[in-house]
């Protein structure tokens, strides 16, 4: 009787090691990503009306186009104030340029820390997916909260840029003057 | 006998399972995070440096306080007005 208790002891623990690793070993960013098409995509398909399919693929491409279309106009901004801060610190004899962990000592290592957190932010920006999740509650809502979304971070990245350039502006004059 | 069976059945399971998870994950392509993002640069997430000012030629004559005013990050809300345009359609 104990025997067979141990074996199953044995078998359990086996089990719990095991089975959990399988699980976890599959769960990768791109699967989420996959797994939210494929839903997406089979939802679609549940979709009657054939406007609105059309309108909801539409909307779909809509909010990856916006993401790209802002992020491109937002990467010029960062362009720009890392030109300023580049003539600046060549105006002061400045040739180091990279602040990878904390914020400096000058305000012109400070303003680096800033361009390089915002230009991070958009790179990730970039990146970002906003499949909507349709299939639970009305079209236009899953199409609006993934609007909501985009904007809601699309503004988070411009609050960095907005940083970076307070910062920037703070070295400038700081020299300037 | 039966416990036994059961025993044998659910290891082979597991094992079956475990193999075929490696497997999958060992043959799939690599993608990126968002195959929509085709780009190299938009693939990639790791720290940038500061960016390489290409499209701008300053110089000690400029005035950078003039120039750092011209820099306004917006988002525009005609950037969302297709789509809400479609969001309309669908009430």
């Amino acid at each position: 009787m104990i025997r067979k208790n141990l074996k199953l002891f044995f078998l359990l623990i086996f089990l719990t090691f095991l089975v959990p690793t399988q699980i976890l070993a599959r769960v990768t960013p791109n699967d989420l990503y996959q797994a939210k098409r494929a839903a997406f995509e089979s939802n679609l398909s549940k979709i009657p009306d054939p406007f609105k399919r059309e309108q909801v693929i539409k909307a779909d491409q809509l909010l990856n186009e916006i993401n790209q279309q802002v992020s491109l106009r937002f990467d010029k901004d960062i362009n720009r104030l890392s030109a300023i801060l580049e003539e600046e610190k060549e105006r002061q004899g400045r040739t180091d340029t990279i602040v990878a962990y904390g914020q400096g000592n000058t305000t012109l290592d400070s303003a680096a820390y800033y361009l390089n957190y915002a230009a991070e932010a958009i790179a990730y920006q970039k990146i970002q997916d906003y499949t909507p999740q349709i299939g639970q509650g009305s079209l236009d809502r899953a199409l609006k909260l993934s609007l909501n979304n985009l904007n809601g971070n699309l503004k988070t990245v411009k609050g960095k840029i907005l940083r970076a350039k307070l910062e920037v502006k703070k070295a400038v004059d700081y020299y300037e003057n | 006998m039966k416990i036994k069976l059961l025993l044998f059945i659910l290891i082979g399971l597991a094992t079956i399972g475990y193999l075929s998870s490696v497997t999958i994950l060992k043959d799939s392509p690599q993608k990126s995070v968002n195959p929509k993002s085709n780009t190299p640069t938009q693939a990639k997430v790791t720290p940038t440096p500061t960016p390489t000012p290409l499209q701008f030629n300053f110089d000690s004559s400029t005035d950078l306080k003039k120039e750092l005013e011209l820099i306004n990050p917006q988002i525009q809300s005609d950037d969302f007005k297709p789509l809400e345009e479609i969001i309309d359609s669908l009430r």
